[in-house]
């Protein structure tokens, strides 16, 4: 019975392996994983077992070698008694969070070149009868896969062993099961974090530089990629400690791996004040760069597959990235001498989300128009009362915020009540 | 019917091709010839819909192709210039790709696939991968790709290069068969005799501008001389027995 609904859902999904659409996912996948870059030669093809193999390997290697710290006889042997495997995990959360964005950034920075869709993919995919916006999503859905499988590799060893090996001196089983699942969430949403980050990157300097430009100074931006990615895992050996002073340092705001360290304190509901700020970040900031990363994507995807006319095209995304940045910058305003910088509030994060994903959809739906509207620039005229009210809209609100604050702030002449009861003199 | 109607593609102020019309009919296999620059590939290009026109339409059968680009796309076998191939996939991995990605049933698509690599003598190599194939191969897989789903329009840009002398007679023959099947081809290559051979007509273009466009008998006629002389006559400014002199000169030469 068990092994006919088997055999069943595997016709089910090999059918659906072969339907157009999931077949070019899996040639992404491929690509991603044993292609890239515009040589027609074969590159070294290490095979997609020995890829995941490699990689899941620091992870179980390193949570093995903390066997020798967590070990109870060797504790013994130590005079280390009472030990709260909480506390003492904490810079060893701290270095595995920091070991899978290493590890994924450099999957990322690794397949730069395969992960958008290239020349190859260009002259072989869009003269068949696919539509650019199936490529588009059959690779998207190619990345997201590939975000997963490495997140998922990178971390598999660690979210097992390492609460094993931590866990060790606890009764409970339950123990484990909370420090696991803690940890899990920790190092997979920063393994997300770090590609979406990189691919963020990629996509930013595709959409900006020109075509040539990316090529050439690729290997450049990918050194840097590499040095910040090694600087991040250096940071092991001193950002626990300092995490630990009173008061901590600010510039850990800045640092992404703080982040999550202080989600995984909080979840387990040992973290201080300062851990306690840090969490706050680490989601808000996970869904920006994935938007980002997103946008990014689209663009440059629309720029160097779809092929629009360079120069217009940067220019639109340059208004279009102007107008939204004013309407989320109305919910960030400062009001002088009355009250501090607002905080990152809900309401400002929903708009920035809405910002994405207006991009996005305007990235998706826009390429025909101006394809034909850069082609013939009277066309061009057509966009002019849109802009005009676009433009109206947020220039509006920003003048009646200011409105709102002068007469706040800067009252010069009192009221009519103010007056009468003559408290102004 | 295609018809390209004052097709003019400029990239930035320099003008590819400059008010291109001419029409395709069924059964006419149209040659394409013009030096280097002259804009046979961005012509190719504007037909395939990889392109677009700054001025002017691609119409099959009186509709823009820009209106349903994958339902022309559906009807349009491509051999691009250059064989850019996935080298990770085996031979018969690709054409199991486009086949389905073209929509062909997958009961006929084994079937086709597996005959045509027969016949265009790739059948040993179909399970080795395209990264080890030589140009000549890659450019098979190419053909039998753009041909497997029995296209209406065929679009050819220099579709021999690399091919070894049988590969290629069996092209030029294949290539009069699909004319004589009433399907619409369009070849563009450098090589004049091949035109000569197959075309029933030619579109000579010069600077992104028709200079000549007529059946492959008529321009001859016109001007009392082969394709080849035509060819030299109408697009080449220059001696070329004189320049060949001048290179074996300077070969010659050694330093005092």
């Amino acid at each position: 019975m068990i092994t006919e609904a088997l055999d069943a859902a595997c016709c089910k999904l090999e059918e659906i392996g072969k339907r157009p659409f999931w077949r070019m996912v899996q040639l992404f996948v491929a690509r991603i994983f044993r292609g890239g870059g515009d040589a027609d030669a074969e590159g070294l093809d290490l095979g997609i077992g020995l890829v995941l193999t490699l990689l899941a390997i620091p992870g179980g290697f390193v949570s093995i070698l903390l066997l020798n710290k967590y070990g109870t006889f060797l504790q013994w042997l130590r005079g280390q008694t009472n030990v709260d495997p909480l506390l003492v995990a904490l810079p060893d959360e701290y270095f595995f969070i920091v070991l899978s964005m290493t590890v994924t950034g450099a999957v990322a920075v690794w397949r730069w070149d395969a992960i958008f869709p290239d020349r190859r993919d260009y002259m072989n995919l869009v003269p068949l009868p696919i539509s650019t916006r199936t490529i588009f999503f059959a690779n998207l859905v190619a990345v997201l896969f590939l975000v997963g499988l490495v997140a998922a590799d990178v971390n598999a060893a660690s979210c097992i062993l390492f609460p094993m090996v931590v866990g060790a001196t606890q009764t409970k089983f339950l123990f484990f099961v909370k420090f696991a699942v803690v940890h899990a969430i920790g190092v997979l949403l920063a393994s997300v974090f770090a590609f979406f980050a990189v691919f963020s990157i990629i996509g930013l300097l595709m959409a900006v530089l020109p075509p040539r430009a990316f090529r050439r100074f690729s290997s450049y931006f990918r050194g840097v990629v590499v040095i910040c990615l090694v600087a991040l895992l250096c940071s092991s050996f001193a950002v626990p400690t300092l995490l630990r002073r009173v008061p901590a340092p600010r510039w850990a705001f800045l640092v992404p791996s703080c982040w999550f360290l202080g989600l995984c304190q909080s979840l387990r509901g040992r973290a201080g004040p300062m851990l306690v700020e840090l969490s706050k970040l680490a989601l808000p900031g996970l869904a920006v760069v994935v938007g980002v990363a997103l946008c990014a994507y689209a663009v440059s995807y629309q720029r160097h597959f779809v092929r629009i006319v360079a120069g217009s095209h940067t220019l639109l995304v340059v208004a279009w990235t102007v107008l939204l940045t004013n309407i989320i910058l109305i919910r960030f305003r400062k009001i002088p001498f009355t009250c501090t910088l607002p905080l990152f509030k809900q309401h400002s994060f929903v708009t920035l989300l809405s910002c994405c994903f207006g991009f996005l959809l305007y990235a998706m739906s826009t390429p025909e128009f101006e394809s034909s509207a850069l082609a013939e620039p009277v066309r061009m005229l057509s966009l002019a009362p849109a802009a005009l009210v676009m433009w109206y809209i947020p220039h509006h609100l920003a003048k009646s915020a200011n409105e709102i604050e002068r007469r706040l702030i800067f009252e010069e002449s009192p009221t009519q009540t103010i007056e009468a009861l003559r408290l102004s003199a | 019917m295609l018809d390209a109607v004052h097709l003019t593609k400029r990239y930035a102020s320099f003008p590819a091709v400059q008010d291109l019309s001419f029409t395709l009919r069924p059964g006419q296999v149209l040659g394409c010839l013009g030096p280097n620059g002259s804009g046979k590939s961005t012509t190719v290009k504007m037909l395939t819909g990889l392109l677009q026109p700054t001025r002017g339409t691609v119409q099959f059968d009186g509709h823009n192709i820009q209106e349903d680009l994958a339902a022309y796309r559906k009807l349009l076998g491509y051999v691009p210039e250059e064989p850019h191939l996935y080298p990770y996939l085996t031979g018969w991995e690709y054409l199991e790709l486009i086949g389905t990605l073209r929509g062909i049933e997958r009961r006929d698509l084994a079937k086709k696939v597996d005959s045509l690599l027969e016949l265009f003598s790739l059948h040993p190599n179909r399970h080795s991968s395209i990264g080890s194939y030589s140009k000549g191969m890659r450019q098979r897989i190419l053909l039998i790709a753009a041909i497997m789903d029995d296209p209406e329009i065929f679009i050819f840009d220099e579709p021999l290069s690399g091919l070894d002398v049988t590969s290629a007679l069996i092209f030029k023959n294949l290539v009069q068969a699909l004319g004589q099947q009433g399907k619409l081809v369009f070849y563009c290559s450098h090589v004049l005799e091949v035109v000569e051979k197959v075309c029933s007509d030619v579109l000579i273009l010069r600077k992104g501008i028709v200079i000549a466009q007529d059946s492959v008998a008529n321009i001859g006629q016109i001007l009392g001389q082969s394709l080849e002389n035509t060819f030299l006559h109408l697009v080449e400014d220059v001696d070329t027995m004189s320049v060949a002199r001048d290179i074996v000169s300077v070969m010659q030469t050694k330093a005092a």
